[in-house]
């Protein structure tokens, strides 16, 4: 029989099925116990849930020895893995990663408020034997993984903005993975919030919508810097409960309907987050859901993992590139000029809040930079403009990431799109932009 | 320690899981497909494993007489594990035979209210016809169910 690998079996250690362990105390008492969750942390380690103090805990203690039982919730297969207790870790990407799945598990089985996670306790695995018996034949998959993240790589290649990556990104996790409900966030320029920039299969697209660090799926993801998978629904991961958790604490919170609401599931069955990174750097979160349960495994985590990363490069070379290679400006054609009632657009300095007559519009550095383009267009008739201009510009909150300010106009300009048809921003060649304004403006400074 | 109620609880086809463990106290696991409870004034315990499924635990129980065995209903998470030190390997009798189908038959049941295929449920619970049974007195009851209460010693 060929050897089995931790590999191999990766889709008993997921929660399904209650694993069970056997330890045994120094003066020969063997002891079992059920396990909520078996987490498969690499080839060649474990995570078990640590959720209450036990015999089990004491047991390997003194004797670090275990030998774990697993079930596939699919073919019914059995298998029996002797593991060595390592350590318990309570705080990082391991233990998230846990926690969260354990909230959708807790919640699947009835337990929540019950099962919390106090630590993951890391096994390594010495050896994996299958338990004689029958098993059903499984499924076969419905999608290749594999072509679907090499599809994807090759689609890089032909967007050229950092708005075709975003949206072709979610196309193609419709496509080839059929996922139908996702969206990308960004990190914002403080490193503590991350804002709404493409969506895909909802009624409201929500750009513009804010996430803090740390909270539901997507802020944990962001936080801990490692994607998180919630297999069953939960209410204590529903990023609409964290959003209203996050207004609660912002400034705005006397401001509600200046919030932009998330959009989202009501009650996700199956919760994917992964972060954006480009080399170390955080640039954002992918997150994907479904309304049924159990629909991301290990396999669609690892593929998605592989699109994000893909991903965050091809973000960050797009950033390099485009501002090093702008294009000459095109002629510009003789715009119609303004016309029709005043638009009323007012500035409120503290938090930089723009107001299209009584309506929020945007804030933050996206409010920003549409007060400068505004203000640069009624003094002066410029309504062309570069990308490395805005960044260079001192009074603009930019860090010197030109990723950042790519997703801002991105940001920028669908909230005009979708909530002030009269102003809007079009690309007019790589790292230049016109503004386009329909109607005469009146521009208030707000106290 | 095991009042009629505990012992109902026992032999109603709940998920059974046993452990033991060698000279060099390395534990050793299987499942198990049912039980029965023997009474007395010192009840004891017939717990039934397919033997090709049990691996090291039968030559376990018969070098060290060390069990362990979890019982746990799915439907409440209610679960109790119930310790000895005095396991043999037992040959099965009649009542023994009645009581595996009747474990089974219960236990399948409970898994189809969580969702399993029917499917899953027959491979689950197929093997061989080499089923064995384990006695034991059991010395030591703890209450499993999750909980603050976890891990308490029965009266």
């Amino acid at each position: 029989m060929t050897q089995l690998t931790l590999e191999s079996i990766r889709d008993c250690l997921d929660g399904e099925v209650p694993g069970v362990i056997a330890t045994c105390s120094p003066d020969g008492v063997p002891n079992i116990s059920y396990v909520s969750q078996v987490h498969y942390v690499d080839g060649e380690h474990i995570a078990l849930s640590f959720q209450f103090f036990s015999k089990t805990r004491d047991n390997i203690r003194a004797n670090p020895v275990a030998n774990v039982m697993v079930v596939n919730p699919e073919t019914a297969a059995r298998y029996r893995l002797q593991a060595q207790y390592l350590r318990t870790e309570d705080t990082g990407a391991t233990f998230e990663n846990m926690k969260a799945k354990l909230a959708g598990i807790a919640s699947h089985t009835g337990m929540s408020g019950v099962f919390r996670l106090q630590g993951a306790d890391i096994y390594r695995v010495t050896s994996v034997t299958a338990v004689a018996g029958q098993t059903v034949l499984p499924t076969p998959p419905r999608k290749s993984l594999l072509a679907a993240v090499r599809t994807f790589s090759q689609s890089t290649e032909r967007w050229n903005e950092l708005s075709e990556l975003l949206d072709g990104a979610l196309a193609q996790i419709e496509q080839q993975l059929g996922v139908r409900h996702s969206m990308i966030h960004w990190l914002d320029e403080s490193g503590e919030r991350l804002y709404l920039v493409a969506s895909r299969g909802y009624a409201q697209s929500g750009i513009g919508s804010e996430i803090q660090l740390g909270q539901g799926v997507i802020g944990v993801a962001a936080r801990a810097r490692t994607s998180i998978r919630v297999t069953h629904a939960t209410s204590e991961y529903t990023y609409s409960r964290a959003a209203r958790e996050s207004v609660r604490t912002t400034q705005l919170a006397d401001r509600l309907e200046a919030e932009i609401p998330l959009p989202g599931l009501p009650a996700p069955g199956s919760q994917l987050a992964v972060p954006i990174t480009a080399r170390t750097r955080l640039l954002g979160v992918l997150y994907l859901e479904d309304a049924d349960e159990s629909q991301f495994g290990y396999d669609e985590e690892d593929a998605v993992v592989a699109i994000a990363q893909h991903l965050g490069l091809a973000a960050q070379m797009l950033s390099q590139t485009s501002e090093r290679n702008a294009d000459r400006p095109r002629t510009v054609q003789n715009e119609p000029a303004p016309a029709g009632q005043p638009l009323v657009v007012r500035h409120y300095a503290a938090d930089d809040t723009i107001f299209i007559g009584d309506d929020y519009l945007i804030k933050g550095v996206a409010g920003a930079i549409l007060w400068k383009l505004l203000h640069e267009f009624t003094a002066r008739g410029r309504s062309e403009f570069t990308n490395r201009e805005l960044r260079l510009d001192s009074t603009l909150p930019l860090p010197d990431v030109s990723s950042n300010l790519e997703a801002r106009l991105i940001l920028l300009q669908r909230r005009l799109a979708e909530r002030c048809p009269s102003l809007g921003i079009e690309k007019t060649g790589r790292g230049r932009f016109r503004l386009r304004i329909a109607r005469p403006l009146c521009l208030l400074e707000a106290t | 320690m095991l009042d009629d109620e505990i012992c109902a609880f026992l032999a109603s086809g709940v998920s059974i899981t046993i452990a033991s463990r060698n000279a060099s106290m390395q534990p050793s696991i299987s499942r198990a497909k049912g039980c029965r409870v023997l009474p007395g004034p010192q009840p004891k315990l017939r717990i039934y494993v397919s033997v090709s499924h049990a691996g090291e635990l039968l030559d376990d129980v018969r070098a060290t007489g060390m069990i362990a065995a979890a019982f746990n209903l799915p439907d409440t998470h209610r679960s109790l594990q119930l310790k000895g030190s005095d396991a043999r390997i037992a040959t099965l009798d009649e009542a023994d035979r009645a009581a595996i189908d009747r474990c089974i038959l219960a236990f399948s049941a409970s898994l189809t209210t969580l969702g399993f295929s029917n499917d899953f449920i027959r491979a689950f619970f197929e093997a061989p016809q080499d089923e064995t049974a384990i006695e034991f007195t059991p010395a030591d009851a703890f209450q499993q169910t999750p909980g603050p209460s976890a891990g308490a010693r029965l009266p």
